[in-house]
């Protein structure tokens, strides 16, 4: 089997459902994207089981995280945007890549629904520093291969 | 077209107005060009600006919109004099390029090029039994994306 590395910059994309456009409108500017997947853990500890401590998986909390360059276009600051998503104190619908497609397959979207948990913004002030932005989302349920219907 | 190419071009046009009082200061790629005459600047032999030791690498910082460059280019001042001379020339002429290249905090005044940064300037001397020059050599990294 070959080995065909992922690269990050193609699985770092993030897109936010934008009602007026009707379509997923890129998340600008991205310089890094992770992801958690953190395990919710039942333990029991009793004479079944012999004063061990079992741990049983009841769920699972995902997360994903973007930073970012904040850019303006047409006076439009991408920070805005953010700002306004969040603003909302409701869900919206996010799309990311979970394969790049360059090992020849089809590059494959993921959707999932989310709020905002965090949206930080950094202004350095050296020479040439960019204003710079992170984002946390919790992910309510599950990703999702199916485009979801608007 | 290759960055260093497109850089060039677009520092030379940003350049062409180059003018220390009412006289132009030519701009070259690399060498002198030899059939253009050297204009004389407030008592200087001769005066001129030579573009050189361009440079390409990756910027640290990527995106997912476009691969970012630092393009480096070293932009020298010549002033050439007489037993005396002075060293302000060159600089009086090295800041107008930076003013017209970038602002003070790294803005770029080019189309096409996120920021401009101030890598390093400095002055030398150079002398011989008959004459002096004084050069401002200033790099800069002109950050582009795509």
């Amino acid at each position: 089997m070959a080995n065909n590395y992922q690269p990050g910059w193609k699985l770092a994309r993030l897109a936010v459902w934008d009602a007026t456009a009707t379509d997923y409108v890129p998340i600008a500017c991205i310089t890094s994207r992770s992801e958690s997947n953190a395990s919710n853990v039942m333990e029991k500890t009793n004479a079944c089981t012999q004063g061990k401590t079992v741990k049983t998986i009841t769920s699972i909390t995902r997360t994903v995280s973007v930073s970012g360059e904040v850019v303006t276009d047409n006076n439009v600051n991408s920070l805005d945007d953010l700002r306004d998503l969040q603003d909302s104190l409701t869900a919206h619908d996010f799309k990311v890549y979970r394969t790049s497609g360059v090992d020849g397959a089809t590059e494959t979207a993921w959707y999932f629904s989310a709020t905002i948990s965090n949206l930080n913004a950094d202004y350095p002030t050296g020479e040439g520093e960019s204003a710079t932005f992170t984002m946390d989302l919790n992910i309510e349920g599950e990703y999702s291969n199916v485009k979801p219907t608007h | 077209m290759d960055r260093a190419t497109e850089i060039r071009g677009k520092v030379i046009t940003a350049l062409s107005t180059l003018k220390y009082g009412s006289v132009s200061i030519p701009v070259f790629d690399e060498v002198v060009n030899p059939n253009i005459s050297l204009p004389s600047v407030d008592g200087s032999i001769a005066t001129y600006v030579v573009i050189q030791d361009q440079q390409e690498e990756l910027n640290a910082v990527q995106t997912v919109d476009a691969p970012r460059f630092n393009l480096n280019m070293t932009i020298r001042v010549v002033t050439k004099w007489g037993t005396v001379g002075k060293k302000k020339l060159c600089e009086d002429i090295g800041d107008t390029i930076i003013n017209l290249l970038r602002d003070d905090r790294g803005a770029s005044r080019i189309d096409g090029i996120d920021k401009v940064l101030l890598v390093t300037a400095q002055s030398i001397a150079e002398t011989t039994i008959n004459n002096i020059a004084f050069s401002k050599i200033i790099i800069l990294n002109f950050i582009k994306n795509g």
